[in-house]
């Protein structure tokens, strides 16, 4: 039967579920859907919303791309349009950056790069999160979208009482430390090996201390910025994180491994 | 903490690989079918238990493909050769037909197929732990490097 504590359902307990799934390549990643919905009828209508939501996701790489110098993201920051002229998207990316950058006491600063405004470091997860609504807001509320390791999960599986999120090792990217629980939530990991892009501290020198942070949010946007910021602090970020989240898991250049209480009540050790 | 990939559980319908190609193929590749042939040890039910699975296991194929950047997110058969639950070989019957590059020189290598099958196989071992994982959370990685992740291992078990 079904155990809330346990992370499985035994086979018996398990309802009639369909099943959608889809891999969409943008913004430089990997995007992979996973609705659950009772009913192949409702197949077409999961099917046309992921499509929405793929087309949201290309058009968020358009217009916020760093790597073309005609999107409107690198149009702002060289001043070739004011901030008025841009979609509401980009005035609402904007207003969110202040925001966290207040939040995180500078820690995240979509300002303070070389190359001008930069919100890289929220818009994956903002857009991901986004995406997440818009399958909610259509009726396929049972659903986890993973952004390039940004995920957002709501509902849970027809085969667990949770969806289960591993998480990756930092020196090991084919094996996982744990699992653990999403529910009605988002999960964000900022490590040194994204994508190649060193996450920078104010004085201009690489974080090197922490090889990754993982956070549990509410919102995948809070959980994206938290964690790359607290990945920039190094060895300032446990105090931090212990202060401003629930859920929280640091993993250090030496492997040490730390979790907030919270993260440890919802997180399984694997092995 | 690190979980150890020990005896891995073969399904049926499990083993796939990655094609990257700048357009999608034009005929799909001739299928060659190999019995699975379970070890006697094995009941009635589907699955061998991991210390006795000996035999050939053959893939199903699946397909699935991203146009949009060019890839082609797609399948081969690969057969496993097992003993007492240990891999001991991989092939793959069907290649990618001849001339099918897509003109990029992105034919995979049959070491980056049979790389990627052992990363299914692994999301098979994830499967088969205590705790039900979906998915992964980790550094943000290159399309490229995602088709040897975790993350697209167990999106392609899940279909």
């Amino acid at each position: 039967m079904t155990d809330p504590t346990s992370w499985r359902i035994s086979p018996s307990a398990l309802p009639e579920e369909s099943r959608l799934t889809h891999v969409e390549f943008v913004m430089g990643t990997a995007v992979t859907f996973d609705l659950r919905f009772t009913g192949d009828q409702l197949r077409d209508a999961a099917d046309a919303v992921v499509r929405e939501a793929c087309e949201w996701l290309h058009w968020v790489d358009t217009t916020f791309t760093t790597y073309n110098d005609a999107s409107w993201v690198r149009r702002l920051s060289r001043g070739e349009v004011l901030i008025d002229e841009c979609p509401k998207q980009v005035q609402d990316v904007v207003d969110l950056c202040a925001r966290y950058r207040d939040e995180t006491d500078g820690w995240f600063d979509p300002w303070a790069g070389p190359a001008g405004f930069d919100p890289s470091g929220l818009v994956k997860g903002w857009s991901v999160q986004a995406a997440s609504n818009l399958l909610t807001s259509r009726g396929f509320g049972r659903h986890c979208v993973n952004g390039g390791g940004d995920v957002a999960a709501r509902g849970r599986p027809g085969d667990a009482p949770s969806w289960g999120i591993g998480i990756v090792d930092p020196f090991d990217n084919q094996s996982l430390l744990l699992a653990v629980r999403a529910i009605d939530g988002a999960v964000a990991t900022s490590g040194v090996a994204e994508r190649g892009r060193h996450v920078w501290r104010r004085d201009g020198t690489p974080a090197t201390e922490l090889a990754s942070v993982t956070v549990l949010d509410p919102d995948l946007t809070r959980a994206d910025v938290f964690a790359t910021a607290a990945l920039a602090m190094g060895d300032e970020a446990r105090d931090w994180l212990s202060a401003h989240v629930a859920a929280a898991y640091v993993i250090d250049a030496e492997r040490s491994e730390w979790m907030t209480d919270g993260f440890a009540a919802r997180s399984q050790p694997l092995g | 903490m690190r979980r150890t990939i020990i005896a891995l559980v073969l399904t049926a319908a499990v083993l796939v690989g990655v094609l990257l190609y700048r357009s999608p193929p034009v005929s799909a590749p001739a299928v060659k079918q190999i019995a699975p042939s379970p070890s006697p040890a094995a009941s009635s039910a589907a699955q061998p238990s991991p210390a006795a699975a000996t035999g050939m296991f053959t893939g199903t194929r699946v397909q699935a493909y991203q146009r949009k950047m060019g890839y082609v997110f797609g399948d081969v058969q690969v057969v496993v050769t097992m003993r007492s639950g240990r891999i001991v070989t991989i092939a793959t019957p069907i290649a990618p037909p001849d001339g099918d590059t897509g003109g990029a020189g992105t034919r995979p290598t049959t070491q980056s197929i049979t790389a990627y099958a052992m990363i299914l196989l692994k999301s098979e071992a994830i499967s088969a732990q205590s705790a039900q994982i979906h998915t992964v959370s980790g550094a943000t990685y290159t399309s490229d490097a995602f088709i040897s992740s975790l993350q697209a291992a167990l999106h392609l078990a899940g279909r």
